[in-house]
């Protein structure tokens, strides 16, 4: 065990201790440790194998920045567990081995596959023979991947959204950070705080004054009205200054006047041969280590560092008792070469300038990198800082700051070489990406290769395409380049910093799994009904309720009953209204009396059709226009988009929602109207296409008599919430007749043998009203209307194909979408077909070419993949003159 | 009877005479009875009254479908009449919503169709959820972006107008979603201890303000 | 295999500008290349030179989610993808480079029955030419991808599908240094870091261009330039019923393989693949407003997320390493324009909003084809600019599902 005495700064809470298991083995440690000190303080030291090479890789960072400590905890696969708090029960595997941690049967690619698997070895080899390819794919995909997802893992947890606003958004708690809160709080602002670690206070938390001084501070927000939030981390700055913050279950999404980002540096490493031997270390690892977690990291450890930070961890080491073999500052003395030596991939020894150095720790850091990438997701300008090496945001956007090491004031930090490799050709690797196992060598070769623009050379190598990201490679890999290429730092630049700026669960995006829904009022009724419920875009609605065949025959012998609720309702009203109406719809309305209804096709201004519905005249200044169910919102949209610019005096009330709809329909149906309300329901008194206002079931009501569905009946709108009463009075009056309810398909079905088109399934997104065989619509001899110039276009260009109706012999059914042939050529398809009891045919609605729009004519459509005679016809299958619908 | 110019919008309007059964629903009903809800008819509507739990929901947040207030949407120049039970909120200067309690939509109709607006009884187009209680604003984070109130939006990704109401907020949104919304706004309750409150603790605590 | 040895630069160093070549080519991203390369090695022109204002493949090439079919609803798109299909299953061979085409199946997912209407109808048509497509129920799709959800714990349950077998993924970066290396080889010019400025014309016919490096005089001008083709023709007066928008995408850290068919749904528009490194790489549709900033955005990541969680519940905890997005140039069709303009010598490849990237081997081969030998290949015609003078759409539009 190295767990050390209690110190000040440690988050253990010693009188808890945790259990959870490790490859099977249980393990103990303290409240407050992360699953990595645990496991490092139970002696664990190889972390993981490394990507390619299956080489083995310690705690590296300390902080969830690197790749080295991935693990799978409770079958979630690449888990940092060097920043996951140890919970009891936990179970934490290795992942990406075969064998162990410890000997991983894969590691001998490592020892043998190396020189065949520089960068992009894979775009040279498996060319041919080409039926081998996938066999070499699944190995090569079996081998990529760090951990694994169990194909039978449930969603589990519960993950939250929240939306916050706030005048000032601080990223980052350490001192700069606390600091920038309480002045911009005192400032009267609304503030708040974000820091990714347990406890705010960033390095400060390393001493213990530094602890003193975080709880201090802390307080000194809190009390000024900061609202202070540890274990949340930001992720991204966005449009609009939208900052989302993972709080681990819950997601904030804050909105801010002014984002202060002061999320300090990310140490790099230093390239050397062996460099990601285990033991290998940045200085905050050592330092949480010894001060968080109480774990003394090596017996003796050598330093090489370019600032302070260096420095402090040798304090640390040795207060905890490791030996400090040498320190090496960069400042002060560049060595030429350095190399680590390990056995069984752990460090033995480091050689500086040929002086070897025996060790199990090395703390190696090069330069502190301000962490600019939240400020690059804002819009800001990168900068290469040649004095201190690094690169620096600037160009900040409105409303986005940036204060203290983030920021690029980081003192007089040396700069490391690119790499120090000894001149003397002696094995080993000098990593430039530890994540996609890339050395300097790997990136030599791809310049070499002629790609030799940073974007490029990411590409191809995918360098900074692992998990961490470019937080510990990007610098170096920048300086590998320009060393390579005789080129400045400046001149190559940076790749495009992209969110999210640390990884994030699907599950936390995804949060509450709700979908909007609208249902009708009468959706209960449906399912005590027994109905098969469908999707119709947002809405329910009932496919059938057993047997749609069925209930079209009550339609046409009986009465039916069907629910229309979600039929769009839109009141057109003012002094205008006629005039809006003649201009945005290509029928008359102007001429249309009070208490008519009439069919009203829209179409956009490219002369195609978006939508349909009636339009009934209440009166002179006011028009009820229905549209399809799920075009409501789009037509409300189109309309007062139009009207924005013309301007006509009109008021467009969407009263969807307002009014539920039901459909009466059937030889019976006037009978049964005529028990419901005192209004005279005779043939003369409420003819077709009227439209009457009267108490049904003692609801005020609006009656349209239409006929979608091509019997006698009638459309009744009445507010909403009496929807189940009325269904209920209805179903129970008309007992005697035989009344029952009929569902989607059972319309279908009936509307099909009146040759009615559906918007949007018989027609698509290029449909025009004269192919679709619609021509009565067009009003020609009106003033301009949308969609005027295209349609008559259409009209001087000619037809080319037709919408029209066709029948077959019932025993063949093609399916909707089928296509229709001719001299093996696809001229056309079916958008609508059934077979229909009432017809005893197989029925359907198809475009053809515009010469088979006849009476009569022979077409071949494909029916399980042959071609199978049909006839066009242009007339309703059923009740041709329209008799029963009239009647 | 006859029903006259837009009447067919109106709930107030409707006449059982005694011939029909008449009562108007609220469109959570069903996940109200989910909830075990105890119905009542008041006002010619029937109300969720009371709920298991409703007062160690409302010691956080508690959730009131308050959907049976009378609605109207104004257009055009309008001024809020002088009534302490109306609710007005200008969502902009030629738009307004007024809420208020059930039966009253006509009168108020009248008085602002005299001052040359052009009124629409929205009574049962648009569906009403109250949050209320010390969490009240913090579900309502959970549930939209919308927080200097009024304000109109989104909630829960559909359309919706915020009002402020002193002990807690107001949702108003298209009643079609109400089955929607009452599922996301509990589900969001959950985490705070919050939950569903019936008509009349919601009025015993409204008065006790 | 030894390839793997030799240390060979895959294209030269970036040669002086010319004052002159037959053809120059704007736009280095898949197209463009392609095309380039058909120019030297179908017909024999290589004083022929790529202008490319970035690096090779920073647009729409390097940042599209590499997918492969020819499943589409028109018989003349179908027909058109599907040549380029066939094209990319021989071109790891012919280039000598691996672009690593996984022809793993690909499944559009129906959820309603609009959606199942539509798939019928691309089989239909498909079958009719010979391309491998078929509808599948929702067992089926369970049987093809055992990992997805087809229970109703899912919002709009999956119904079936468009089974299409040849389709698949690539990957996309390997296609445009296999064609840049394949036309570097055959004499062309590939000039990175050139800014097209200007395009000169006199008499209705194209004399040259202006670049940030210099003029150069030309008599054939052909812009792949995706997301700006509408400014590059612009430069020449030649007016593009183009609208430019954004797709977006990203990748997940990478796993051990779990996914291997390519799933796109259109109902919950996102659509799923897993590449050969392991990562999940997720995509949606293009954004409904109009933009030339490929900031990325976050209500992408949260909808994607949530949607793809419906169809495959377990992964949760799978974390997003990197969004971005690329621009898209939208048609009023969702067919792509091709072919000769009003200004001589000034070809256009563009329209190819959110699918171009699958058509990069059959653009280049018919549009060196129209350059060489001055005539528009058959297979082409269908998607001259002048159609929409003449109201004849390629309508990929009216598919209802998610057009890429």
């Amino acid at each position: 065990m190295t767990r050390l005495p209690p110190r000040a700064t440690e988050r253990l809470d010693r009188s808890q201790t945790v259990a959870f298991t490790f490859e099977g083995r249980t393990v103990q440690g303290y409240a407050g440790d992360t699953i990595g000190s645990a496991l490092y303080a139970a002696g664990q030291r190889i972390f993981s194998r490394s990507f390619k090479y299956h080489r083995p890789r310690g705690l590296l960072c300390c902080s969830g920045h690197c790749p080295n400590c991935m693990m799978t905890v409770d079958d979630v696969p690449n888990v940092r567990v060097c920043a996951e708090p140890l919970r009891e029960g936990a179970a934490v595997r290795a992942q990406n081995v075969i064998g162990s941690l410890e000997r991983d049967l894969l590691s001998v690619v490592d020892r043998v596959a190396g020189p065949f698997m520089p960068p992009g070895f894979y775009y040279k080899t498996f060319i041919r023979p080409r039926r081998f390819w996938p066999l070499y794919e699944k190995l090569l995909r079996g081998a990529a991947g760090l951990g694994r997802v169990d194909p039978h893992a449930e969603r589990t947890g519960r993950f939250d959204t929240e939306d916050r606003r706030v005048d000032t958004l601080v990223v980052g708690g350490g001192r700069d950070g606390l600091k920038a809160s309480i002045a911009a709080a005192s400032g009267g602002e609304s503030v708040a705080l974000v820091d990714e670690n347990p406890e705010v206070g960033g390095s400060l938390l390393l001493s213990e004054t530094g602890v003193s001084q975080a709880r201090k501070l802390c307080e000194q927000a809190r009390r000024a009205g900061v609202d202070v939030l540890a274990s949340a981390r930001a992720i991204g700055l966005y449009e609009g200054k939208l900052v989302p913050v993972d709080c681990g279950e819950l997601l904030i999404r804050f909105r801010a006047e002014r984002v202060i980002v002061v999320a300090g540096t990310a140490e790099q490493p230093l390239v050397f041969p062996g460099n990601d031997l285990v033991g290998v270390v940045l200085p905050q690892a050592a330092r949480r280590l010894v001060n968080h977690w109480a774990v003394r990291p090596a017996e003796s450890a050598v330093v090489i560092t370019a600032d302070d930070t260096g420095l402090e961890a040798v304090e640390d080491l040795q207060a905890a008792g490791t030996k400090i073999v040498a320190v090496v500052d960069l400042r002060q003395r560049e060595p030429r070469a350095i190399a680590a030596r390990g056995r069984r991939g752990a460090v033995t020894a480091v050689e500086i300038d040929g002086q070897r150095l025996a060790c199990d720790l090395v703390v190696a850091s090069g330069s502190p990198q301000p962490n600019y990438a939240l400020l690059a997701h804002a819009g800001a300008k990168v900068e290469h800082d040649p004095a201190r090496g690094v690169f620096i945001p600037t160009e900040l956007p409105a409303g986005v700051e940036s204060v203290g090491a983030a920021a690029g004031l980081i003192g007089a930090p040396a700069v490391p070489a690119a790499s120090y490799e000894p001149a003397r050709r002696r094995p080993g690797k000098s990593f430039v990406c530890l994540c996609e196992d890339q050395t300097t060598k790997d990136l030599k070769l791809a310049i070499n290769e002629g790609f030799d623009s940073i974007e490029l050379s990411k590409r191809y190598t995918t360098v900074t395409m692992g998990p961490c990201q470019g937080r510990l490679c990007h610098l170096n890999s920048i300086r590998t380049y320009a060393a390579e290429t005789a080129s400045s730092e400046a001149s190559i630049g940076t790749t495009t910093a992209r969110p999210p700026w640390a990884p994030v669960s699907l599950q936390l995006l995804a949060g509450r799994a709700h979908e909007p829904a609208r249902r009708t009022a009468l959706h209960h009724r449906h399912r005590e009904h027994g109905a098969e419920m469908i999707w119709t875009g947002e809405w329910r609605r009932p496919y059938s309720y057993g047997d749609p065949a069925g209930e079209a025959a009550v339609v046409h012998d009986a009465v039916g009953l069907i629910d229309v609720s979600t039929l769009g309702k839109i009141l057109v009203a003012g002094p205008e209204a006629a005039a809006f109406l003649e201009r945005i719809y290509p029928n008359r309305f102007g001429n249309m009396e009070e208490g008519r209804i009439r069919y009203g096709v829209l179409t956009s201004d490219a002369g195609r059709i978006m939508d349909d519905g009636t339009l009934a005249r209440l009166s002179p200044n006011e028009y009820y226009v229905t549209t399809t169910s799920t075009g409501a919102e789009g037509v409300i949209e189109w309309f007062e988009w139009w009207n924005a610019t013309w301007q006509h005096d009109v008021e467009i009330i969407n009263v969807t929602s307002a009014l539920a709809a039901v459909n009466i329909a059937g030889p019976s149906s006037r009978e049964l109207l005529g028990r419901l309300t005192d209004l005279d329901v005779t043939a003369e008194g409420f003819r077709y296409l009227d439209a009457k206002r009267a108490y049904v079931a003692g609801i005020p009501s609006l009656l349209l008599r239409i006929g979608f569905v091509g019997e006698l009946g009638y459309e009744v709108h009445f507010p909403s919430p009496y929807a189940v009463d009325f269904w209920n009075t209805v179903l129970e009056r008309g007992a005697d007749l035989g009344v029952d309810v009929f569902g989607l398909e059972a319309q279908r079905i009936l509307r099909l043998e009146k040759a009615h088109i559906i918007i949007g399934q018989d027609t698509d997104s290029e449909s025009n009203l004269l192919e679709a065989s619609m021509p009565w619509i067009l009003k020609l001899d009106k003033d301009d209307f949308v969609g005027r110039w295209s349609t008559e276009h259409v009209d001087r260009r000619g037809l080319m194909t037709r919408l029209v109706g066709f029948e077959m012999d019932a025993a063949q059914l093609p399916l909707e979408g089928g296509q229709i042939v001719e001299n093996g050529r696809i001229v056309g398809r079916v958008t609508s077909v059934r077979r229909s009891e009432a017809v005893g045919r197989t029925i359907g609605l198809a475009w053809v070419p515009a010469e088979s729009a006849q009476e009569g004519a022979e077409i071949d459509i494909q029916v399980d993949g042959r071609p199978a005679p049909a006839t066009v016809t242009l007339k309703p299958f059923y009740d041709a003159e329209g008799e029963r619908l009239r009647a | 009877m006859t029903v006259g110019g837009l009447d067919f919008l109106s709930v107030e309007r409707a006449e059982a005479a005694g011939e029909f059964r008449l009562l108007a629903r609220s469109s959570m009903e069903q996940r109200q009875r989910d909830a075990e809800a105890v119905f009542a008819e008041r006002d010619g509507w029937l109300t969720a009254v009371s709920f298991p739990e409703e007062t160690a929901h409302l010691a956080s947040v508690g959730i009131a479908d308050l959907s049976h207030l009378g609605k109207l949407e104004i257009r055009g120049a309008s001024q809020p009449p002088l009534d302490p039970d109306v609710v007005w909120y200008q969502v902009h200067p030629e738009r307004a919503l007024c809420i208020f309690p059930p039966g009253r939509a006509a009168a108020l109709q009248q008085g602002l169709v005299r001052g040359g607006a052009h009124v629409i009884d929205q009574s049962a187009g648009l569906a009403i959820l109250a949050l209320v209680g010390p969490h009240a604003r913090a579900l309502l984070r959970r549930l939209t972006d919308l927080d200097e109130l009024p304000a109109s939006g989104h909630a829960a990704r559909v359309r919706a107008d915020v009002l402020d109401r002193g002990s807690g907020v107001w949702i108003v949104f298209g009643q079609d979603y109400g089955h929607y919304l009452w599922e996301v706004a509990v589900d969001a309750a959950a985490p705070f201890g919050g939950g569903p409150i019936g008509l009349d603790v919601l009025e015993q605590e409204e008065s006790a303000r | 295999m030894r390839d793997i040895f030799l240390r060979r630069r895959m294209w030269r160093r970036r040669p002086e500008l010319q004052r002159n070549y037959d053809a120059v080519i704007i736009g280095g991203g898949s197209h463009g290349l392609a095309t380039a390369y058909y120019l030297a090695k179908n017909h024999g022109l290589t004083d022929v030179c790529v202008l490319e204002k970035s690096y090779i493949g920073s647009g729409a090439a390097g940042r599209n989610t590499t997918i492969i079919r020819s499943n589409y609803r028109t018989p003349e798109g179908a027909e058109f993808y599907q040549r380029s299909v066939e094209l990319y299953e021989r071109l790891s061979a012919e280039l000598g480079y691996n672009l690593m085409f996984s022809q793993i199946g690909h499944l559009t997912l129906a959820h309603t029955e609009r959606a199942m209407v539509t798939m019928a109808e691309r089989a239909e048509v498909n079958q009719l030419l010979g391309i491998r497509s078929r509808v599948v129920d929702a067992s089926g799709v369970k049987e093809l991808c055992p990992e997805i959800e087809i229970g109703d714990t899912v919002t709009w349950p999956i119904m079936g599908a468009l089974y299409h077998e040849p389709g698949g993924i690539i990957r996309h970066d390997a296609v445009v240094w296999g064609y840049a290396r394949g036309a570097d080889r055959l004499g062309v010019e590939i000039h990175n870091a050139t800014e097209v400025t200007g395009i000169e014309r006199s008499n209705g016919k194209v004399t040259g261009v202006q670049t940030t490096r210099g003029p150069i005089a030309c008599d054939t001008v052909v812009s792949c330039t995706a997301g700006w083709s509408t400014l590059l023709a612009n430069m020449v007066g030649v007016e593009l019923p183009i609208w430019t928008s954004i797709l977006q995408a990203f990748v997940t850290e990478p796993v051990k393989p779990f996914l291997d068919v390519v799933i796109v749904s259109s109902q919950m528009h996102v659509y799923i693949s897993q590449t050969d490194r392991g990562e999940f790489l997720i995509g949606a549709e293009v954004e409904p407003y109009s933009t030339y900033s490929t900031r990325a955005t976050f209500p992408f990541l949260e909808y994607s997320a949530r949607h793809v969680l419906e169809l495959f519940p377990q992964l949760g905890g799978l974390k997003v390493l990197r969004q971005w997005a690329g621009i898209c140039d939208m048609s009023p069709d969702y067919s792509p324009i091709m072919g000769v303009t009003e200004v001589d010598g000034f070809i256009v490849d563009c329209g190819w909003g959110t699918y171009g990237f699958k058509a990069a081997p059959i653009v280049g081969t018919t549009l060196a084809e129209l350059v060489a030998a001055g005539t528009t290949p058959a297979l082409i015609e269908p998607f001259a600019l002048e159609r929409f003078y003449d109201d004849l759409p390629v309508s990929e539009l009216a598919a209802a599902a998610v057009s890429h």
